[in-house]
């Protein structure tokens, strides 16, 4: 009850005593070396990148403090109506995340994700007490939507998302969604491509997906490519196309938000399939959606996908 | 779409569900409301307040009034007492016939009656003085005389009682308790009657 009056937004409701409120989504890319948001600032969507060394600004790794007096609040939230009707919605690229494919068989009628459970399902599975489990569909939806043959297993540490709320709940804001940025990236390079080879590639790791209209038939987790070469993941490719050979003679998409479109190429010149390379110009609605995108442009436009990924609060 | 709420704490969810803005507004409503209504009992208690401060020297002379009209009312205890018996008995002394209004009547009856002379008589009243209800209960015996060389003494006699009986006030019952006879050659008949008379 205490902890409900002192986090009233008693100002607020002074001032809107005689109008409603107004739900503000915003996205914010969480990474070790890069923080960005896109959120709207007067009825336009406006990106900004960057942001990680003002201080208040959201962090993985320690429950940074978002108070009124810092940086980050002054200047990359100005505008932007960070109240306690916002909601945010994190995407965030670390190490500890874990993708792992699973049978839905096997996963049987239990809905219940427990760590216990999670070990039965993926016995190779890491320090599944410290984090926390999602299960999505092929289509990357809910499992309780409909049920696929294939399922995928997300793993996210619990740290990491105490970090997140905590820092909004200092806002008074809420946390609608925290999204791993692969399964972001993912979705969106689907939807470019829904038949094929998908990958992924972030800082931390390297996603390589082999969809069929849409929907996933095989998925693995590797290391992110500087680390492991571009070899082994072609390598993984091809074991992929010995399972579905008519898929996998289709071109393989590449896409990445940390790699400009001639990195991207310079990475996949060596692959022994055909490969696309995502690049902003796909995007052709982008410059109109998006104000201040062309700093990095498959960022913001990977904030956009995250934005229109999570459905509206379904309590308001 | 992915479900909302994916990847947040089951705290974050709690959160979600009840951080409404038709949740708060309506508890900022009831807040108000209870504020507003706090507010007018403190000005009511306030005015309250000021009132009482302001009728406390009229309160205090009102009371100081009081007892002193206690203490006169204790003082006066036993003549209001008095006051009230009296009141109780006022219709009684109003309607009174005094006896000297019944003696005065028998004296205009003699007075109308030559021939008759008074020689004694005699009034009793059984009047309770202890008896607020009680009431004049008029005896009255007179003893006189009729000249007996005039016409027939008990004519003279009857003749008076009727005189009598038109004077007295009505109710009064005169009754020849002697009839004045002739027994010889005196010159005087006696005679008794009575009188009975009780006021209304």
């Amino acid at each position: 009850m205490m902890q409900f009056l002192s986090s009233y937004p008693w100002r607020y409701y002074l001032k809107t005593f005689f109008r409603k409120g107004r739900t503000v989504r915003g996205v914010l890319l969480v990474k070790e070396d890069r923080v960005s948001i896109l959120s709207p600032v007067g009825g336009k969507l406006v990106f900004s990148g960057g942001l990680r060394e003002l201080k208040g600004a959201p962090s993985l790794t320690n429950s940074s403090i978002a108070g009124s007096d810092t940086a980050f609040r002054r200047k990359a939230l100005a505008n932007r109506a960070v109240n306690h009707l916002f909601e945010w919605i994190f995407v965030v690229d670390i190490p500890e995340v874990q993708i792992h494919q699973i049978d839905s068989q096997r996963y049987g009628s239990t809905r219940d994700l427990t760590s216990r459970r999670v070990t039965e399902l993926v016995p190779s599975v890491l320090k599944a007490d410290l984090a926390d489990w999602e299960l999505v569909n092929s289509k990357l939806e809910p499992v309780e939507q409909d049920t696929t043959p294939v399922c995928i297993l997300w793993g996210l540490p619990k740290s990491v998302i105490k970090n997140l709320e905590g820092w909004s709940r200092q806002l008074g804001s809420v946390v609608s969604a925290i999204l791993p940025l692969p399964l972001v990236l993912l979705e969106q390079s689907i939807t470019l491509s829904p038949t094929g080879f998908n990958v992924v590639l972030t800082s931390n790791h390297t996603v390589i997906a082999l969809s069929q209209d849409g929907e996933i038939r095989l998925i693995t987790r590797v290391d992110p490519i500087k680390r492991l070469g571009a070899s082994q993941i072609d390598a993984t490719m091809g074991s992929f196309g010995d399972t579905f050979p008519e898929i996998a003679q289709l071109p393989a998409r590449f896409i990445s938000s940390d790699l400009s479109s001639a990195e991207l190429a310079n990475e996949t010149k060596d692959f022994s399939v055909p490969v696309v390379s995502t690049s902003p110009s796909e995007f052709l609605d982008l410059e109109e959606i998006i104000q201040g995108y062309r700093v990095a442009p498959l960022e913001a436009f990977a904030l956009y996908r995250a934005l229109c990924l999570v459905p509206p609060n379904p309590h308001h | 779409m992915i479900a909302y709420g994916v990847f947040t704490s089951r705290r974050e969810q709690n959160r979600q569900r009840y951080r409404s803005d038709k949740f708060y507004r309506g508890t900022f409503a009831i807040l108000i409301v209870v504020l507003v209504a706090q507010l007018f009992v403190v000005a009511a208690a306030a005015e309250l307040f000021v009132a009482e401060k302001r009728i406390e020297p009229e309160t205090r002379a009102i009371e100081s009034r009081r007892r002193e009209l206690a203490s006169e009312e204790e003082r006066y205890a036993p003549l209001l007492r008095k006051l009230r018996i009296l009141t109780s008995l006022r219709s009684l002394i109003v309607n009174r016939t005094p006896s000297s209004r019944l003696i005065s009547n028998i004296e205009e009856g003699f007075s109308a009656n030559e021939q008759v002379g008074l020689i004694e008589l005699k009034l009793s009243n059984r009047f309770d003085p202890n008896d607020p209800n009680s009431k004049d209960d008029f005896t009255i015996l007179i003893t006189g005389a009729i000249k007996a060389a005039s016409r027939n003494p008990t004519a003279v006699l009857t003749d008076f009682t009727k005189t009598l009986e038109e004077r007295l006030p009505k109710g009064a019952n005169v009754g020849i308790v002697r009839n004045a006879v002739v027994q010889g050659a005196e010159a005087f008949v006696p005679f008794d009657l009575r009188i009975h008379y009780v006021s209304k």
